[in-house]
């Protein structure tokens, strides 16, 4: 399946998105989807789809667009 | 699919309705149990080691013979953290348990539970902690200096900021009039009612439970998950009832502190901070030294605003990049401004933590811009109000920062409120009137501006509707309620468009294990982030309820309607079938009666050059009267009259929007006139309600409010965010009004009568410097 992952940096550091399309497997998860990008503190990243973070196990879907998130507060 | 009724603007039953909050009356009653009241059984007290010095080195910490006493369970210090030993949302900076240095008095070295409170508090005297004291920095402009001691390795400048727009230099070459001063703002504390306080425990499971008062139980979650090197999924977070928040308890508190001695325990261990911690440890708004070089044409139209920003965050981050970013943007306020040139600094001092507070970096900057306009007014001879609609912000206008503003724009139309209201039209009357000779009147004006969300960031949120047995609705949010009507809005949101009655729906908010991830309770933003997250649930939720009905009545989905908790036949216009008798069907089938929805908060996808997150997508919008009495002989200043008319979109429930509106107005009167945490070399003196002044009943004026609601298209039912934007003008519509009976402008807030008095002795205005 083909998805969608839009990658944010941390806050302070860069803000514009890294864009690209992953090839992942019939099956693939979230975490199937972590595990194919190269990004920091991975552990901590909010994998949002339409909303709603996903957990590691979530199972993706063809044509996703995935946000890849650092946890982030303010006011 | 039924479409959701988001867009509709009439015949609506419980939006923009004075529904009674849902939290009222246990709360005015004082049936509702906070955590800091709660016991449970075989539960031991919490109670934190806290630094001796403002800045020192540990060389040594030593807990024997704090383990040795009698009824101590547990002492942990750094050794005893299994991930990340730091806190801090966005930068985690903050040991959770220091192991090399202290930064300051609240920081926390080790914490012990035993079987009582005070044996807890014995033993914390008990941690022998070896320090090598180190120059305290105090003063944020001496920290910025290349040679001050440093607070941390990479130095004392936590951020450094520019935003340029235009050309300032050129513009104040054409200037008419230019105005330049400098600006003090205090250092507020929250002071919200229980201080920071919770329990953690173990469930059967060996998961861990935190039962704590908070913004955003997944922050928190995530925060825990961090330091304790386990899954998320492994920590649930209740956040409510919390007694109050006002950006206090967006990071982590007791969170971590207590997730570490359930793990180590295996019992309930509670942990409430003292109102006195609360002050040494607690979060703090940023005291903020900004220079303000504002210049006019002679019509009166800003050409251009000069601003420097040394914002003092303390110890620590926590929050402060961002507030930092907020200050920049408000920092020429709802206006038009085409050349701008801002520098901001966020100083790294030994002086507490600074971080989330209502405003978030905004009032601060309002009171420099207003100051100066007000001033601007004065040497062209313009009216204070005029040059105030003249230079605002309208439809379709571009932004200080170059950007379209995209949402609703209703600053214009609150000026006219305020130009209508009776302090303005009465103020030439109110001057020549007063309680002694010795007390003058005066008037004075302001407005506002703030974006609600995380403007540029990327920000989500998800809500969840269940279907009960009997037909009634279970809505998940995780946006606590912090005093501010969230739960009831939702619900008022839930019942509109789920068709039922408001005494069908219950908001589970706040846990992590019953509400998916809608976000923190901050930035004015829990409204729109839960109502809009419902609004995505709902339609999914009415697709069940309509397919089922269809399979229960035989009857195509296209011949189906919905009503009033049931679902009817177009054809023949009778009831077909209720939602209690959907819910049976669903439940006795095993059929899924649970659906999630989520969005992505719409945001501008490139933030501005220098910036983290400006613009803002939308914003909120306000102005501001006050009517002052001063007394000339003591300094001392009685707010008689406040008028604020905020736009914030459409309401949702106009009592809980009053509520808000005056709540901010009040804290506002404390930061314009009394609330300043006093740090001496490090060493905080205000720190309990006997010496750090908060209004009460008595200081609090007669108050009228009358919004403007413009449509946010982005918001539910039109609302926009409204918990902060009420506070933002309240101090420099005082200052203002302070000169307007004085003819003493006010450069540092609080105007305590002391700097009031000394103003007027001095008869130009100046003030002693903290």
């Amino acid at each position: 399946m083909l998805v969608k992952v839009k990658i944010f940096g941390a806050p302070s550091l860069a803000l514009e998105s890294r864009e690209l399309t992953l090839e992942l497997g019939e099956d693939a998860t979230a975490g199937d989807l972590l595990s194919s990008v190269t990004v920091k503190d991975k552990d901590y990243l909010y994998i949002v789809r339409e909303g709603i973070r996903l957990t590691p196990s979530s199972r993706l879907r063809d044509g996703d667009e995935i946000l890849l998130i650092p946890p982030i507060a303010g006011g | 699919m039924t479409e959701p009724i988001a867009k509709r603007k009439e015949n609506l039953k419980w939006i923009g309705k004075p529904v009674t909050r849902k939290d009222g009356v246990g709360k005015v009653t004082g049936e509702t149990k906070f955590f800091s009241d709660m016991i449970f059984p075989n539960m031991l007290w919490a109670k934190t080691v806290r630094s001796k010095y403002p800045h020192a080195r540990i060389r040594k910490i030593d807990t024997t013979k704090a383990e040795a006493l009698p009824g101590v369970v547990a002492v942990l210090t750094y050794k005893d953290i299994p991930g990340l030993n730091a806190s801090g949302i966005i930068v985690p900076d903050q040991p959770v348990l220091c192991h090399d240095k202290v930064r300051y008095l609240g920081d926390s070295v080790a914490v012990i539970a035993a079987e009582s409170l005070e044996t807890a508090e014995v033993a914390a005297d008990l941690v022998e902690v070896d320090y090598e004291p180190l120059p305290v920095v105090s003063d944020p402009t001496k920290a910025m200096d290349v040679d001050s001691p440093r607070i941390h390795e990479k130095g004392n400048i936590q951020r450094h900021a520019t935003i340029r727009v235009g050309d300032v230099e050129r513009a104040f070459g054409e200037a008419s009039v230019i105005v330049e001063n400098t600006f003090r703002t205090g250092r507020q504390m929250h002071m919200f009612l229980e201080p920071e306080a919770g329990i953690g425990m173990l469930d059967e499971h060996g998961n861990i439970v935190l039962y704590v008062g908070g913004q955003s139980p997944y922050r928190d979650q995530m925060q825990v998950s961090r330091a304790l090197g386990i899954r998320p999924e492994q920590i649930r977070v209740i956040s409510t009832p919390v007694g109050g928040a006002f950006g206090g308890k967006e990071e982590n508190t007791v969170q971590i502190h207590l997730a570490l001695l359930a793990m180590k325990t295996k019992r309930p261990v509670k942990m409430v901070w003292t109102r006195e911690e609360s002050g040494v440890a607690g979060m703090k708004r940023h005291p903020m030294i900004v220079t303000m070089k504002t210049a006019a044409n002679e019509t009166g139209e800003i050409i251009a605003n000069k601003v420097h920003i040394i914002a003092d965050t303390g110890a620590y981050a926590s929050l402060g990049p961002t507030v930092l970013d907020v200050a920049m943007e408000n920092s020429c306020g709802p206006y038009r401004v085409p050349n701008i040139d801002i520098e901001a600094y966020l100083v790294y001092t030994n002086n507490g933590v600074a971080g989330a507070f209502r405003g978030f970096g905004a009032p601060q900057v309002n009171f420099a811009m207003e100051t100066n306009l007000d001033s601007i007014a004065e040497k062209l001879g313009v009216d204070r109000l005029e040059i105030r609609k003249k230079n605002a912000l309208r439809e379709g206008d571009i932004g200080p920062f170059g950007n379209k503003i995209l949402g609703s724009i209703g600053i214009y139309e609150t000026l006219l409120k305020a130009e209508n209201c009776e302090i303005w039209k009465n103020r030439e009357k109110s001057k020549v009137t007063s309680s002694a000779p010795w007390c003058k009147r005066g008037v004075g004006v302001a407005a506002a501006v703030k974006g609600f969300g995380f403007g540029a960031l990327p920000d989500f949120a998800a809500a969840s509707m269940q279907i009960t047995p009997t037909g009634k609705f279970v809505v998940g949010v995780s946006c606590p309620e912090i005093g501010q009507g969230a739960v009831t809005a939702y619900a008022q949101i839930a019942a509109e468009t789920l068709h039922c009655d408001i005494g069908d729906v219950y908001i589970a908010s706040a846990d992590s294990q019953l509400a998916p991830d809608t976000g923190t309770s901050s930035a004015s933003m829990a409204l729109v982030r839960g109502g809009n997250a419902i609004l995505a649930a709902a339609p999914r939720m009415l697709e069940l309820i309509l397919e089922t009905a269809a399979k229960i009545t035989g009857k195509p989905t296209d011949d189906l309607v919905l009503k009033e908790s049931c679902v009817g036949s177009r054809r023949d216009g009778k009831k077909s079938v209720t939602y209690a008798e959907i819910a049976q069907y669903l439940h006795k089938t095993g059929s899924e009666t649970r659906v999630v929805a989520g969005f992505n908060v719409p945001r501008v996808e490139k933030p501005v050059e220098g910036s983290i997150e400006i613009p803002h997508w939308s914003y909120m919008y306000a102005s501001a009267v006050a009517l002052v009495e001063v007394n000339t002989l003591t300094g001392g200043i009685k707010v008689l009259k406040f008028f604020l008319s905020p736009d914030s979109g459409k309401i949702i429930n106009p009592q809980s929007y009053t509520g808000q509106c005056e709540g901010a107005i009040v804290q506002g009167l404390g930061f314009a006139l009394t609330e300043e945490t006093q740090i001496d070399n490090g060493v905080i003196k205000t720190n309990n309600f006997t010496t750090y002044i908060i209004p009460t009943i008595s200081d609090v004026p007669e108050i009228e409010i009358d919004p403007v609601e413009t449509y946010e298209k982005i918001g539910p039912f039109g609302a926009k965010g409204l918990g902060e934007i009420g506070i933002i003008p309240v101090g420099s519509a005082i200052a203002n009004a302070i000169y307007d009976a004085t003819g003493i402008r006010v450069f540092t807030l609080p105007a305590t009568p002391e700097r009031v008095y000394t103003g007027l002795k001095r008869g130009d205005g100046s003030q002693d410097e903290r």
